[in-house]
C-alpha cells in the first residue's frame, strides 16, 4: 500500500516544479501551476501505481491533496 | 427546479462505459444544455443538435492545434521527437474553411474511385471460413477482422507489421481524440505514430491521394501525406468495425432479427442497417466550436467556447423516435445522427453502409448457432472510450447440438 497523500505531494511537486514542502495540502488543485493535463496524467499514474481504477474527474469534487486522500481511503 | 439538484454529464458517473444510455437520458431529460465536468457545453436533444452541426457560427476545433500546444508538457524530460501534431494535420475533421473543403474533395474522390465491392465481398469469405470451424470466439475480433481484411487491403498495408500491432496503432490513433487522455497515453501514441510511418510507403492508395491533391492543387509534404493515411485508416477501421461489433451483439440478443435479417429482401435491410446505425452510435459525440459569439437559447457563447454534441443522446430522443431504446427493424424516416451532418457529415457513410450491407446476412447464417458463454451477455468488456463507444470483449460459444 502507498501513502496516498505523501504520493500526491511528490506527484504535484514533480507537475509544479515546486519543492514538496512548498506543496499545501488543503490548497485547490485549480490553484497550482500545473498544465491542464496534469490531473489526468496524476490519475493514470495513480493507477500504475495502485492498480486500482482512479477516476480523473474525482479531483473536480475531492479538489485538494487531503481531500482526495480521504476519499480514495474511504472507497477502500 | 432548483438548478444544484441537475446532474452533470460526467462519463466517469457509475455504469457508463459498460451502458452510457441511462446516464444520457438522465441529462436529455433533466438538463439537456449545461456545462458538463470539463467545462464545455454539452448538448443532448436531437432539435439541437441538428441545428448545432449546421451552424453558421460554428467550427470544428483544431486537434492538432490543441496537440501542438500540449507537446512541450507532453514530452518534457524526455528524448521523444514529438509528432502528435504533425501527424494529425491534415485530419478533415478538425479542419474548418478552404482547407477543409479541399481535403475533404480529395478524399472524397479518392474514396469514390475505391473497388470496395469486390474487397468487401471476398473478406465476409475470408473471415467467415476463419470462423466457421471455432467453438468459440471474441465477436469484437470476428468483427475486427472482417473490417481490417478490407482496410488492409485498399491500403496496401497487411504485408508490414503485425495485423495486430496495425490494429493497436489505429485504436491508439482514435484514441488520441478522446477526452481525459494522460500525458503517458498521449507518449504512447506518438511512440506508434513514429513506428507507423513505414506502413504506407508502397501503397497504392498513397498515390491515388497525392494524385488528387495535386488536382486540388494544394502543396504537400511527406507529414500532409502521412496525416493523410493515418486518417484514412482510422476512419475506415474504427467506427466500422465498433459499429458492426454492437449491431451484432444486439442482434444476437434478439432472435427474431437473426430470422428477420435472414428473410429480408435488399430494401428491407438497407432500412434495418439504418436503424443498427442509429441504435449503435460508435461516434458517440463531436464537438464543435464557436467561431463568432452565439446567443444560443438565451444562452451566451463567447468565441472559442466548445460544445460537445451527443450523437448517442440525440439518436435516443423521444421527440425524434418512438421507441427509441427498442431496435426496429422497418423504422422510417429515421432522421439518426451516427454520420454527423453538415459540412463533416461521414465521408465514409456509404462504405460503412456497404460492408454491412454485404455481411449482415452471411455473418447471422454463422452467429445463429452461437450464444455468449458461460458468463452471459452481461460480462462484456466495454472500452474505456467515451467519444467512439466499444466492447473490447463479446465471448462466443457454439450451441450444444
Ligand atoms: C459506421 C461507421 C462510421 C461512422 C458511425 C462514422 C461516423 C462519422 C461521423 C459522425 C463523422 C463526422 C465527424 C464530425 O462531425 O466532425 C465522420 C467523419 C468522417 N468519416 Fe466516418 N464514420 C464511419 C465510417 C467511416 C468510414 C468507413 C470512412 C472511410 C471510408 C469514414 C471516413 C470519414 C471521414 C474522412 C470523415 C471526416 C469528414 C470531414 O470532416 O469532412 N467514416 N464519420
Amino acid at each position: 500500500m502507498i501513502d496516498i497523500k505523501k504520493w500526491l505531494v511528490e506527484k504535484v511537486a514533480e507537475e509544479t516544479g515546486l519543492n514538496t514542502e512548498q506543496i499545501s495540502c488543503d490548497e485547490d488543485f485549480n490553484n497550482f501551476d500545473m498544465d491542464s493535463l496534469s490531473i489526468v496524467s496524476i490519475a493514470a499514474d495513480l493507477e500504475s501505481a495502485t492498480n486500482e481504477e482512479v477516476d480523473p474527474t474525482a479531483f473536480v469534487e475531492y479538489n485538494t491533496i487531503n481531500k482526495f486522500a480521504t476519499w480514495i481511503s474511504q472507497q477502500k | 427546479m432548483d438548478i444544484s439538484t441537475k446532474v452533470t454529464w460526467n462519463p466517469y458517473s457509475r455504469g457508463y462505459f459498460q451502458d452510457p444510455y441511462p446516464h444520457l437520458k438522465t441529462c436529455r431529460e433533466n438538463n439537456p444544455v449545461h456545462q458538463g465536468i470539463h467545462e464545455a457545453w454539452m448538448f443532448f436533444k436531437h432539435s439541437d443538435i441538428s441545428k448545432l452541426l449546421r451552424h453558421p457560427n460554428l467550427g470544428v476545433s483544431g486537434l492538432s492545434e490543441y496537440l501542438k500546444e500540449k507537446e512541450p508538457y507532453i514530452f518534457k524530460n524526455t528524448e521523444t521527437c514529438p509528432y502528435l501534431a504533425q501527424s494529425t494535420q491534415w485530419w478533415p475533421m478538425y479542419l474548418n474553411g478552404n482547407l477543409h473543403k479541399k481535403i475533404r474533395v480529395a478524399l472524397g474522390k479518392v474514396f469514390q474511385a475505391l473497388e470496395w465491392e469486390p474487397v468487401i465481398l471476398k473478406a465476409v469469405e475470408r473471415v467467415n471460413a476463419r470462423y466457421q470451424s471455432l467453438n468459440k470466439f471474441n465477436l469484437a475480433n470476428y468483427c475486427a477482422d472482417y473490417i481490417f481484411m478490407i482496410t488492409s487491403e485498399i491500403f496496401g498495408i497487411d504485408q508490414y507489421g503485425t495485423t495486430a500491432k496495425i490494429k493497436e496503432y489505429s485504436n491508439l490513433l482514435a484514441r488520441s481524440q478522446d477526452l481525459f487522455v494522460s500525458k503517458q497515453f498521449y507518449q504512447q501514441i506518438n511512440t506508434s505514430l513514429l513506428w507507423g510511418k513505414q506502413l504506407f510507403d508502397r501503397s497504392a492508395y498513397r498515390e491515388k491521394i497525392e494524385a488528387a491533391l495535386k488536382e486540388q492543387q494544394l502543396d504537400y509534404t511527406s507529414d500532409h501525406i502521412y496525416s493523410l493515411m493515418t486518417i484514412s485508416l482510422m476512419a475506415t477501421f474504427e467506427t466500422s468495425k465498433d459499429n458492426l461489433c454492437m449491431a451484432l451483439y444486439e442482434i444476437i440478443k434478439r432472435k427474431h432479427i437473426i430470422h428477420l435479417i435472414s428473410e429480408s429482401t435488399p430494401q428491407q435491410l438497407n432500412i434495418l442497417i439504418e436503424e443498427l446505425f442509429r441504435f449503435t452510435s460508435p461516434l458517440q459525440y463531436t464537438v464543435r466550436e464557436v467561431q463568432s459569439p452565439l446567443n444560443y437559447n438565451g444562452i451566451s457563447l463567447p468565441t472559442q467556447s466548445k460544445l460537445y454534441l451527443c450523437l448517442a443522446s440525440a439518436n435516443r430522443d423521444p421527440e425524434v423516435f418512438d421507441r427509441p431504446d427498442e431496435i426496429i427493424p422497418d423504422r422510417q424516416p429515421n432522421p439518426h445522427l451516427s454520420f454527423g451532418g453538415g459540412l463533416h457529415f461521414c465521408l465514409g457513410a456509404n462504405v460503412a453502409r456497404l460492408e454491412l450491407r454485404h455481411c449482415l446476412q452471411p455473418m447471422v447464417q454463422l452467429l445463429k448457432d452461437y450464444t455468449f458463454d458461460d458468463h452471459g451477455e452481461s460480462n462484456v468488456q466495454w472500452a474505456k472510450q467515451i467519444f467512439m463507444r466499444n466492447a473490447q470483449s463479446i465471448l462466443l460459444k457454439r450451441n450444444a447440438l
